[in-house]
């Protein structure tokens, strides 16, 4: 391409990029020199290239590569950094044995706290039949326990009495009744009448300790002429378990299983649904 | 390439890379962050690289992380304009004409702008130019011209304006 009026910008430009050779150089050069209106031209392209200027990228060590960077570590070493690791405890028996004592204890506590209930229940009960008892009614109470002990002793004085006699070989006589409704035996009497008045207090003991069984039975019998409200309250004293047949016939019964109550009605709702099922069951398998 | 090779490039060429990049983006810590992987690419491609190609391999990606980034857009704001930049010129032969013509190149697009870096400050030729940008030869020519046109109109109007 010829440089001439048309051209000379391509020219001009290339010039100032630096991308003619040497020859066009100086062709360009020339043109100028022999066409200075164009001159101008040529300058204003050339205010266009921006000089050479130095920006500095500082802490430029921050990009050096050093070989201490790559070092390597030896590898036993390196390994031995390192935590080994344990082989892992089977712990499903641990937790398995925490989950059946759990239960344990549970059940153990649940046990305890019914018996404590029910054991404090029958104590409240005697209590507060003791409380409600009146004061002549304990009165023929503690008579009646006085006359037990009485005739209790008698009988064991006259017994122990009887055999020292049997035990005499020389036929001594008893010189000292203890008790009042017995007679004083004389001294020197014989063999066969120290067995007969023996037997004679015997039988008199006997007689004794029935009339004082008597005298109990009366006692209790006028108890209950008395008080038949509190001879129950007596009764139970004696006797703390009392058992009732259960009426199958009642229809608002409830059973009372330790402290849990269960409602029958309940019951039988939820055992006529599960008949209910099991026989859908078996129809279908049929 | 060397380790030795390697930190001669990082003295050879750091500068230039990072004045290339500030220029366009002008955001000194983000042009930091572009040099710095650019050289990290280089490290890790170091059994890759030809020696003789260093400059143009880092300047290569620099442009190209530079457009990555212009595309994201998220930090262009400007921080400082060429005016702050030029503290340290060497050379100008006016300095009224000076600050007109970085007034003008702020205003060309990326591409022209990145055209005129890499042909004043690095001296690179239309074929170099063309290999970091992506672009061919004839395309370098054709876009440096019209940014060249470009920036003479705009500096004859603003001398008249100014005059």
């Amino acid at each position: 391409m010829e440089l001439n009026e048309k051209t000379y910008e391509t020219y001009f430009l290339s010039y100032v990029d630096n991308e003619l050779s040497a020859t066009e150089r100086l062709a360009v050069e020339r043109f100028v020199q022999f066409n200075p209106k164009y001159a101008t031209a040529l300058q204003d392209l050339q205010n266009t290239i921006l000089t050479a200027e130095h920006v500095e990228f500082e802490n430029k060590f921050l990009l050096y590569r050093l070989n201490e960077m790559d070092a390597k570590l030896d590898l036993n070493f390196k390994k031995s950094l390192y935590k080994k690791e344990q082989a892992p405890i089977h712990t499903f028996w641990n937790q398995n044995m925490i989950r059946y004592s759990a239960i344990a204890a549970l059940l153990l506590l649940t046990i305890g706290t019914a018996l404590k209930y029910t054991v404090n229940k029958e104590q409240r009960d005697i209590l507060s039949a003791n409380n409600s008892m009146p004061e002549a009614k304990k009165l023929t109470e503690i008579k009646r326990i006085d006359i037990v002990s009485d005739a209790q002793a008698l009988m064991s004085n006259q017994l122990s009495q009887a055999l020292i006699v049997k035990n005499n070989s020389k036929e001594q006589v008893v010189t000292k009744n203890i008790t009042e409704p017995f007679e004083t035996l004389p001294i020197g009497v014989e063999n066969t009448k120290t067995a007969s008045n023996l037997s004679t207090i015997l039988s008199n003991t006997i007689s004794q300790a029935a009339e004082s069984t008597e005298t109990l039975a009366s006692i209790e019998k006028e108890q209950h002429t008395i008080d038949p409200q509190h001879s129950t309250v007596v009764q139970n004293t004696y006797q703390s378990e009392s058992f009732e047949e259960i009426n199958i016939n009642e229809t608002d019964r409830v059973i009372y299983i330790s402290s849990i109550e269960i409602d029958s009605d309940k019951i039988r709702g939820f055992t006529r649904r599960l008949n209910a099922i099991f026989k859908r069951n078996k129809s279908d398998k049929q | 390439m060397t380790d030795k090779e390697y930190n001669n490039a990082v003295d050879l060429y750091a500068d230039g890379v990072y004045r290339f990049i500030v220029k366009n983006i002008r955001h000194q810590e983000d042009a930091r962050d572009i040099v710095q992987t650019a050289f990290e690419k280089l490290w890790v491609n170091r059994a890759v690289v030809d020696s003789l190609k260093i400059k143009s391999y880092l300047f290569t990606v620099a442009y190209h992380q530079m457009i990555d980034h212009i595309r994201q857009g998220s930090k262009m704001e400007i921080t400082e304009n060429f005016e702050t930049l030029n503290n340290h010129n060497t050379y100008q032969k006016n300095g009224e004409l000076k600050q007109l013509l970085l007034q003008a190149i702020n205003e060309l697009n990326p591409t022209q702008k990145s055209l005129v870096l890499l042909k004043d400050y690095e001296g690179y030729s239309y074929q170099e130019i063309g290999e970091i940008m992506s672009l061919s030869e004839s395309q370098v020519k054709v876009y440096l011209h019209r940014a060249r046109l470009q920036l003479k109109h705009k500096l004859v109007h603003l001398d008249k304006v100014s005059a």
